[in-house]
């Protein structure tokens, strides 16, 4: 169970921005996710942390195939997907999964839980109907709900459950991999850690490999072997969970992770404080985009764009000044 | 729709459901339930005021016709145009919503400045124009009143469309790979099924007074046949004898807010998040 399972590369998402009312001229490009690669393991959760606004979600909706790419490719399985090919998509369709955020507007209000679990399995039209509903009940099983709520409606369960029923439906195909888009950012404190052992223990048992996005930095600790910080449509770090928040290197990682709460309330931490905003997508500074709020920015972070390169094993960092 | 229980039962709203029902059996079994015939006319009994002579409970008009007989069959009509001019209207309505909304882009341009069109034109005087031209008749008001009624229908119903297609549960039905048709189906019809319920119980009430307006205004359905607003028509150089209008306008009045009430009810039950409370 190793091995790479899905390879992003060069991944790049520009959306126009248009102006006129008749006659639409783009005026400019919103650079949402910009040139970003990188790689998750087979059966491991490889963690996606940043601002809001940095381009976590659309490179999450890239990879699911909901918007169109502008640059790059994605290789899953070892397959190069084509947007074009239909044979392949529906197999990588059935291979890749979501979670969304907000469990109450995930599941239709109006379909029954069985027929929301199943609908996967109905549309890809290779189960029989007696298989559908042991697989159903198995589903429900296996995220801790009672066999017979297939028959209730969504609105009948709490948030926490509610996110079971999605987790259950993006389970319904034995996907490889799911993408965890904000999955407890939704649920209260006491919901949360419930479900992420839940994703946890599904990892372990059925050995899906999952794509975390969050802005809690606690929560994609604790799941993620790897991690990517993203900063304005750009990776600025990879690497091993562990070494990150031993040793994060790039100025904004030092600056997201000190501010997170620690875990004990007597534990004095520096928070570094950024000054200034994010600045636009849509006209990037030059050079390193974050060299406009670091504090420790030289001449040729505004000059040259650093790449992302590997400084130590598993540890891959754009920056000017660290030197290997 | 099946009653689980007692409780759903009580707030059923019993009177509006009793008088559709008697409004229903009227329009079907009218002329047999009339207890004379409503065309038979007699100058030398007209205009007897209600209560007073026992064959005639709710009056004669001025042609000596039995008020209460005249109702009773002029269901039929109200009936009739009301169901078919809902069925078509709603189905034209419905499907184009669904059809603007969902596919979005040039279909959604041109079916939205149809219904502009259709909305920024007096709906009375079409209709009087329209009724010019096709003649007064049971087939042409339905298929007046189906024209003219249907942009209601996909103006609001678009609008849900626009909110149910950007929502989680219709991504996910797309990352599964659900194909538009079934998206259309299970995910969308089904979450607006709430509002064209309410908009064809409102309908109805705007139909019977349209059709009402319309034979007041000699284009509906012509005489003799009786229809509630043909009697409200005639009943205009009578006003002092108050009758000839009062019970006419009187039961189109409860048709229509049984209507409403019914359908108040109906939208209830037919959400899930409302039928277990």
């Amino acid at each position: 169970m190793s091995g790479i399972i899905l390879e992003v590369k060069n991944l790049k998402k520009y959306f126009p921005v248009l102006k006129g009312l008749v006659f639409m001229k783009q005026i400019g490009l919103i650079k949402a996710v910009d040139d970003i690669s990188f790689t998750i393991n087979r059966g491991e959760t490889f963690g996606l942390v940043g601002e809001s606004g940095c381009g976590k979600t659309t490179t999450a909706k890239l990879i699911l195939l909901m918007e169109k790419i502008t640059c790059g490719e994605i290789v899953f399985d070892g397959k190069k997907i084509d947007q074009q090919s239909d044979v392949d998509l529906i197999e990588y369709k059935n291979s890749v999964k979501a979670v969304f955020q907000d469990p109450y507007s995930s599941l239709s209000p109006r379909m029954r839980v069985g027929g929301i679990i199943a609908e996967p399995m109905v549309v890809s039209k290779t189960f029989s109907h007696k298989e559908i509903r042991e697989r159903v009940s198995t589903l429900l099983d296996l995220v801790g709900l009672h066999p017979d709520s297939n028959n209730l409606y969504p609105h009948e369960f709490s948030g926490g459950q509610r996110q079971r029923i999605a987790v259950a439906r993006a389970l319904a195909l034995n996907p490889k991999l799911i993408i965890l888009d904000e999955p407890v950012s939704a649920l209260d404190i006491s919901i949360r850690a419930q479900i992420i052992n839940l994703l946890r223990d599904l990892q372990n048992k059925l050995g899906v490999t999952y794509l975390l996005i969050a802005h809690d930095l606690a929560v994609v600790k604790h799941m993620s072997k790897k991690i990517g910080v993203m900063y304005l449509g750009k990776l600025v770090e990879v690497a091993e969970s562990k070494r990150l928040y031993r040793n994060p290197l790039h100025p904004y990682t030092q600056a997201l992770l000190s501010a997170a709460l620690p875990s004990h309330p007597d534990i004095r931490q520096e928070e570094i404080i950024l000054s200034g905003e994010v600045p636009s997508p849509l006209n990037p500074p030059l050079g390193c985009r974050f060299h406009t709020r670091c504090f420790n920015a030289e001449a040729v972070c505004s000059e040259e764009e650093p790449i992302l390169k590997e400084v130590e094993e598993n540890h891959q960092v754009a920056c000017h000044l660290i030197k290997i | 729709m099946v009653f689980n229980s007692i409780t759903q039962m009580r707030r059923m709203p019993i009177f509006s459901v009793l008088f559709l029902v008697i409004f229903l059996i009227c329009g079907i079994f009218g002329s047999s339930l009339a207890p004379l015939d409503p065309t038979d006319g007699d100058l030398s009994r007209s205009l007897i005021p209600p209560f007073q002579d026992r064959n005639y409970p709710l009056g004669t008009d001025h042609l000596g016709r039995d008020i209460l007989s005249r109702i009773i069959c002029g269901a039929r009509i109200s009936m009739i145009v009301c169901i078919m001019v809902i069925f078509f209207a709603g189905s034209i309505g419905t499907v184009l919503a669904l059809l603007s909304g969902y596919i979005g882009g040039k279909v959604d341009i041109i079916i939205m400045r149809i219904v502009d069109t259709m909305l920024s034109i007096p709906y009375m005087m079409i209709a009087i124009a329209l009724a010019a031209i096709l003649r007064p008749s049971l087939f042409n008001i339905i298929i007046l009143l189906s024209i003219l009624g249907w942009t209601g229908y996909a103006r609001v119903i678009r609008g849900e469309v626009l909110r149910i297609k950007d929502s989680d549960f219709v991504k996910l039905a797309k990352i599964d790979g659900c194909s538009k048709t079934r998206i259309l189906i299970h995910h969308i019809f089904p979450n607006i099924v709430n509002t064209l319920v309410i908009l064809a119980t409102l309908q109805v009430g705007a139909v019977i007074i349209i059709e009402s307006s319309l034979s007041f205004l000699g284009l509906g359905v012509p005489p003799p046949a009786p229809s509630w607003g043909g009697m409200l028509a005639d009943s205009r150089s009578y006003i002092s004898n108050w009758w000839l209008s009062t019970f006419p306008g009187l039961t189109i009045m409860a048709t229509v807010l049984s209507c409403n009430l019914l359908g108040e009810w109906l939208r209830l039950q037919m959400d899930p998040q409302f039928r277990q409370k």
